[in-house]
Order: structure tokens, then C-alpha cells, then sequence
């Protein structure tokens, strides 16, 4: 076996008890990921220099017996909406092309502060904004399990990184799902934790009531322990919740009341999510979990509404930053203030994002506010009270991860509203700031089938139990081999 | 629902965007059909209803109000697309 294809534990391990070296580990790897890049494209940028200095770093401080962290030489993927002080950060976006932050993302901080080593800057769509990865500025990455497909989005460039054991782990951020879409697409096991679990300073907003950032792995042992990592409090964050941070997250309560959603059965989904899903139920039931039924009407009907009007225009306010005075892509020749403004923004966001903006800019004008956006702040408060109601009866509530399985790429770009869709089973958890967990539920013609687990605010430690029940029947996420 | 370009045009000016002729048709098709679905919470019956927030948001975090030097100023200024020594350049103002 390969150095690459260990698990996240098996490589600090290995590393901290000098069976290799962190830089054997980190070339390991490297020399993988390079090996599949020209057919997935996963990366936006490669860390080569500063990742081997600081595996070599780790080596000596072992060597001199000096004690190490958690994730000692551990090789891992950021999403490139995340900073890090002296490497470009984009966002998958022309506007923040050649960008270099001064500063550095409490998560990423936090992480390599216990041993992990940064590879590189992953894909995504453009300022976190689809479900494809088609919408980046630089190129769309590829499924690694059939290159043909997309790899879901918007943290596309993590999961199929993971998934294509580029490294053990990787960092996304979710603001409607764009965590664990691609998580049931590439096949690895993913969280969006409770909103103000992880620190969101150095996390360039999309919509910042619904971002929340979170690993991605191939098994929850590796995932409980990327948690305990990064789920420390913030000042730097106001929206980091100070008292909800001592929970051990490899020692969760499996749920005993699992929920299955009434209004979703009625919902088209591919059979084989719907054959999975079934699977997972006998899974549960035979390690005694009682499964009751609960019914979500607000949510399954409007819930995809708020999320985009919450979304939109919360976009439109952060997304006003990015004029080219400061930073990011500014056109040379202006010839007034406003000319500058605009064509520097117009030419630097993509199609997609421009969209948005404008969609945010309808709902929040003065006039116009309280016709749209109020109301989707009173939906919002009913999708998160009708999510209490039901885990006043269930601990946790099985569902899909998606409608579909990986879409063949440009299936949907035409068509916004169809992409939009895509997200149907993930945007009410961000709603909510509520945690989720997607896991890996086997493959269905080569391609990987994904699940879901929605639990109460700060339970993600007891959904990373129950999601090993799911991981048990199903075994680990495989290493996909760069697809067909 | 309908939206004219002109309509568009409007809302572009006040995002600093603007919109081509290539672009114009694209734009109001989303427009219309992103509306037409926000406009589904309309059947709800949302009075008395409060607007969400988080459960822990009880209170602003505060800080001390301490001047704290800042030690990446120039990685900062660096950033710039455009400069004039220690300041942004931007575009004039006025236009002629």
C-alpha cells in the first residue's frame, strides 16, 4: 500500500512515530495527485514549495523530540475561498485572480498549528455559487469516478481531491450544501457543522447567515478528529458560539429515533439514492434504531424559495466589496469613477455571480425589501421552528443527499433554476444552521451513492455515530481511481 | 411575472454592472423564473410571524475600543490594482 492511500490517522501515525517521514508522506502524495491532475483538475493552486518546507519542518521537530500535533505531516486541500497569508486566493473567481491575502483563516491556522500540511487551494464555483464546479474561472474540475461528470459544487476541487487520494482530508465550505453535494457525488463522508462551530474568520462570504465551513474525509474517524481540530472558539468571528465547544467528537450517542421525511416520498429521486436509502433503514433497524416518520410541509414547499432570497441577498451586499480599488481585478483605462466600478466588476464576476447580484439587488432595494426579503426572514424563522418540532420526536432524519446522482457536465448550466434544484435536500439545513452529515452509501454503476443525516443544533457529534452505523453497512469511501 | 431590459438596466446600474445586448436575454429569463419562485412564500400566511434569528444571537460580542497597530499595512497596499505611493489610485470623480 501507498503512503497516499493510508487514512488521516494512519499518516500522523506513521509520521509521529517516524515509520516515514512527513516529506516521504507529502511526495507520496504530491506525486499521486500529479499523476490523475491533467484528467481531474481539482486544484487551483499547488502549495509545492511551502508544503515540503513545512514537512521537513515537522521532521526535525520530531527528530529533536520535540512533541507535534494531532495532524503531524498531514497533506490537505482548502477550498480557495480560504485565505492564507502569501498564497493567491481566488475564490474559483477572475475578480481575485493573483490576489494575495495578508492574513491567514482561523481553520487553516488551527489546523496547521497541529501538524497539517497544506498541498494546495481546491476549485469551486465562483464565490461558493453553484453545485457543478462549472461556474469556476478556471475550468470546471472533474468527477473522479467518471471524469465526464461533474464532481458537484461548490467545494468540487476538495472532494474530488479526497476522493482521488490526493490527501486524507480537505476543508469546504457550505452555504446551501456545497459541502455535502459534492461529498454524494465524489463519494467521501462530509459535514456542515452547526452554524458558530467553526470559525468563519478568513472565509470569503457568500451569504453569512448560511456559511459555515467543514472537512471532508474518507471515513468519520478521520472527520471526528478534523473537528476537534477546527471547532475551537473565535474572537476574531462575532458569530462564533463561545459555549458549545468541549464536545468530543468520536464519542457521540448513535441515535435510538431516526426521522424519515413524509412530504419527500413524493419527490423524484434516482432509484438507486432510493435503494440506498432503503438499505440504510434495514442498517439502522437492525442496530435497534426505531424509525418514525415526520413531516416537514414548510420546508419541502418553500424552503428552496427563502434559501434563495436569503442567499441572493446577502450575496449582493458581501459580493459589493469588489469594486478593483483595493484589490482583485480593476480594468487600466477608466475613464470615470463609475465606469471604473462597473466595468471592473462587470468584467472580473462570471455570468452566474452577476445573476445573483442582480437578483439581490431587486429583493433588498427600499422598495421592494418587504415584499421579498422580510417574508423569507419569517419563512426562514418557520423552517427552523418546524425542524425543532420535529426533533422534539426523532433524534436525527435520514434522507438523500441529492435528487441525482453525478450530472453529466453541462446538463444543467443553461438552466440556473435546474441547478438550483440539485440542492432541494441541503439548503434547509443552512436555513436552520442546523448540522449535516453526508455519507457515503455505497455505488450505483461505478458512480457514488449519497446520504444524508440532519441533526438539532450541536449535535454533530452524535450524527458522526449514527453516520458510523451507515459507514458500517456500507464500508469506508473508496479511493477513486481517476475515473473513465 | 415580466422584466423589461430596461428594468434590468436599472438594477445593473445600482450593482455597478453592466449587462450586454448578449447577455440582456439570459438575464431576464432568469429574472422572471428566480422571481416567479421567491414569490411562492406569498401563499403563506406570515403575520405575527418573527423574523429568524440564530438561538445563541442574544447579544453584539464587544471588545475592547483599543487601538491595535496593524503589521500587514504594506502587504496590504501591495494588494492594490492601483497606486500612487502610499495611497489607491482610483479614476476621477468627475467626469468631463
Amino acid at each position: 500500500m501507498e503512503l497516499y492511500e493510508l487514512s488521516l490517522r494512519e499518516q500522523a501515525d506513521g509520521v509521529k512515530s517516524q515509520k516515514f517521514s512527513a516529506e516521504q508522506l507529502f511526495d507520496s502524495c504530491v506525486n499521486h495527485a500529479i499523476s490523475l491532475e491533467s484528467k481531474i483538475g481539482a486544484f487551483i493552486t499547488l502549495t509545492l514549495e511551502e508544503g515540503r518546507e513545512a514537512a521537513r519542518r515537522m521532521d526535525k521537530s520530531i527528530a529533536a523530540g520535540k512533541p507535534v500535533g494531532k495532524l503531524a505531516g498531514v497533506p490537505f486541500g482548502a477550498k480557495d475561498n480560504m485565505v492564507v497569508r502569501g498564497i493567491q486566493a481566488t475564490a474559483g473567481s477572475k475578480m481575485l485572480s493573483g490576489w494575495v491575502p495578508p492574513y491567514t483563516a482561523s481553520a487553516i491556522e488551527f489546523l496547521c498549528n497541529e501538524g497539517a500540511v497544506l498541498m494546495g487551494k481546491m476549485n469551486m464555483d465562483e464565490f461558493a455559487m453553484g453545485s457543478s464546479t462549472e461556474s469556476s474561472a478556471f475550468g470546471c474540475t472533474s468527477n473522479p469516478w467518471d471524469t465526464s461528470r461533474v464532481p458537484g459544487g461548490s467545494s468540487g476541487g476538495s472532494a474530488a481531491g479526497v476522493a482521488a487520494g490526493y490527501f486524507p482530508f480537505s476543508l469546504g465550505s457550505d452555504t446551501g450544501g456545497s459541502i455535502r453535494l459534492p461529498a454524494a457525488f465524489c463519494g467521501v463522508q462530509g459535514l456542515k457543522p452547526t452554524y458558530g462551530m467553526v470559525s468563519r474568520y478568513g472565509l470569503i462570504a457568500y451569504g453569512s447567515s448560511l456559511d459555515q465551513i467543514g472537512p471532508m474525509t474518507r471515513n468519520l474517524d478521520d472527520l471526528a478528529l478534523v473537528m476537534q481540530v477546527i471547532s475551537a472558539h473565535d474572537d476574531r468571528d462575532s458569530t462564533s458560539v463561545s459555549s458549545c465547544h468541549n464536545i468530543d467528537f468520536s464519542n457521540g450517542k448513535a441515535a435510538k429515533r431516526v426521522g424519515f421525511v413524509k412530504e419527500f416520498k413524493d419527490f423524484k429521486i434516482d432509484p438507486a439514492i432510493k435503494a440506498a436509502e432503503e438499505e440504510a433503514v434495514k442498517a439502522l433497524k437492525a442496530a435497534g434504531v426505531e424509525m418514525v416518520e415526520v413531516s416537514l410541509p414548510i420546508i419541502s414547499k418553500y424552503a428552496l424559495a427563502c434559501y434563495y432570497a436569503v442567499a441572493v441577498s446577502e450575496a449582493n451586499t458581501n459580493l459589493a466589496r469588489f469594486d478593483g480599488a483595493r484589490y482583485g481585478y480593476a480594468v487600466k483605462d477608466a475613464v470615470s469613477l463609475t465606469d471604473f466600478f462597473t466595468r471592473s466588476r462587470s468584467e472580473g464576476f462570471g455570468v452566474e455571480v452577476k445573476r445573483r447580484i442582480l437578483a439581490g439587488t431587486f429583493l433588498t432595494d427600499p422598495y421592494e425589501y418587504d415584499k421579498y426579503y422580510t417574508p423569507a426572514l419569517k419563512v426562514r424563522h418557520l423552517i427552523a421552528e418546524e425542524f425543532e418540532k420535529a426533533f422534539s420526536q426523532v433524534d436525527c432524519i435520514l434522507q438523500p443527499g441529492s435528487p441525482t446522482l453525478a450530472f453529466k457536465k453541462g446538463e444543467k448550466t443553461k438552466d440556473s433554476m435546474l441547478m438550483y434544484a440539485s440542492d432541494m435536500y441541503t439548503i434547509p439545513v443552512n436555513l436552520a444552521g442546523i448540522p449535516s452529515l453526508a455519507v457515503n452509501a455505497g455505488y450505483s454503476d461505478g458512480l457514488p451513492v449519497g446520504l444524508q443525516l440532519v441533526g438539532k443544533r450541536w449535535s454533530d457529534a452524535d450524527l458522526i455515530a449514527t453516520g458510523k452505523v451507515l459507514e458500517a453497512r456500507f464500508g469506508a469511501p473508496k479511493i477513486a481511481k481517476g475515473g473513465a | 411575472m415580466t422584466i423589461t431590459p430596461e428594468e434590468v438596466n436599472v438594477l445593473a446600474l445600482d450593482a455597478r454592472l453592466k449587462i450586454t445586448p448578449d447577455e440582456m436575454p439570459g438575464m431576464i429569463q432568469y429574472l422572471e423564473k428566480f422571481l416567479n419562485e421567491i414569490k411562492r412564500m406569498n401563499e403563506l400566511n406570515l403575520d405575527g410571524v418573527p423574523l429568524f434569528d440564530f438561538p445563541e444571537a442574544t447579544s453584539c460580542p464587544m471588545r475592547e475600543d483599543i487601538a491595535v497597530e496593524y503589521k500587514y499595512r504594506d502587504d496590504i497596499l501591495a494588494s492594490a490594482p492601483l497606486r500612487e505611493g502610499d495611497y489607491y489610485r482610483v479614476a476621477r470623480i468627475l467626469e468631463e
